[in-house]
């Protein structure tokens, strides 16, 4: 194929980005984007948590008074968000919000997007054992426990 | 031999330097000098009243030519003023009449490898880069910013463990990888 039959695909990756686009995203940029995603899902959970609020208020606006579940019920709530919204953002479009922002993208080891059930498995783990990203400066691929479990890749992604 | 030669040598120098009067110390390029001024100085006699015979004929002759070459100037400038008004007049006319008589897209198409010119324009100007930057916000400079200083943080931190773990290859830099091993070393 000559130069000139040669498609011209055009890069929308900034030049500062090229050169680690597509490497394997280290443990500051992982950690940094999970710190955005729990401070998203917190808020989503309060904004939750208020919207209940301000229906029982409507409903029964003499006796109300503000729901305090028991731990057990607002963790398990709270997880369950968690690894929804994890497992929708990855399966949907390859990143969270958190990711979006820090430039990553969620891939399998084949470069394709994750799939729905791997998606809810890996973030039924990152919720449950979070630590599992200690794994990832120790790991030469830069991969996470779970990475090594669902055989997928954290990558810098700027596009 | 040599030494008894050597201390003859000596000798002679000596004996020389006690009976020479303060001599002095003679360099190779006053030598030449010197030489050259030998040679030059009948040469400057004998050309210096051919000089004063010349200059005369030299005034008489500038007389002449200095009017001639300012006469011609003139000429000169007075030619090129003419010519450039029968170029303004003539020029425009010819190329208008050879331009309607070509095809010049045409042209362009059987001799110009246009999608090799295009590619090569489009490389060399980085247009992605040009749009990105022109349409950038100060919020996505922040982002790229906080972005680009998290990617340090990651060669830091991984810098950091390698060296910790003696490793003494680069990290895979893709996330394709044909091994299974995972283990830390």
């Amino acid at each position: 194929m000559t130069r000139a039959e040669k498609p011209h695909l055009v890069s929308l990756v900034p030049a500062v980005a090229r050169p680690f686009q597509g490497a394997p995203a280290g443990i500051a940029s992982r950690v940094a984007a999970a710190i955005v995603d729990m401070i998203l899902v917190v808020v989503i959970l309060l904004a939750g948590y208020a919207c209940v609020a301000a229906l029982m208020f409507l409903s029964h606006p003499r006796s109300f008074s503000f729901p305090s579940p028991p731990a057990s019920v607002s963790g398990s709530i709270a997880s369950f968000g968690a690894m929804l919204y994890l497992s929708v953002s990855w399966a949907a479009t390859g990143r969270t919000f958190g990711d979006r922002l820090l430039g990553l993208r969620v891939i399998t080891r084949a470069g394709g997007r994750v799939h729905t059930i791997r998606a809810v498995l890996r973030a039924m783990t990152y919720v449950l054992v979070p630590v599992g990203l200690i794994w990832v400066p120790i790991s030469r691929h830069n991969r996470s426990i779970q990475d090594i479990v669902f055989r997928t890749s954290v990558v810098y992604d700027w596009e | 031999m040599h030494d008894k030669r050597t201390k003859r040598m000596v000798a002679i120098v000596a004996n020389s330097d006690d009976q020479a009067p303060a001599r002095t110390e003679i360099d190779g390029l006053d030598l030449a000098t010197g030489l050259i001024g030998l040679v030059v100085d009948p040469l400057a006699r004998v050309a210096r009243p051919m000089v004063h015979l010349a200059t005369p004929l030299r005034h008489r002759l500038d007389r002449v030519l200095v009017p001639l070459g300012e006469r011609g100037r003139h000429d000169r400038e007075v030619l090129v003023e003419h010519l450039n008004e029968v170029a303004d007049l003539l020029l425009p006319r010819v190329v208008a009449a050879t331009l309607a008589r070509l095809d010049l897209t045409q042209l362009l198409r059987d001799n110009v490898d246009l999608d090799v010119l295009a590619t090569d324009i489009i490389e060399s100007i980085d247009l992605p880069e040009i749009v990105r930057v022109s349409s950038a916000s100060v919020s996505s400079e922040t982002v790229q910013g906080v972005r680009i200083q998290a990617v340090e943080a990651d060669k830091a931190i991984a810098r950091v463990v390698d060296r910790v773990l003696l490793r003494r290859t680069a990290r895979s830099p893709s996330p394709i990888d044909t091994e299974v091993d995972e283990s830390p070393g």
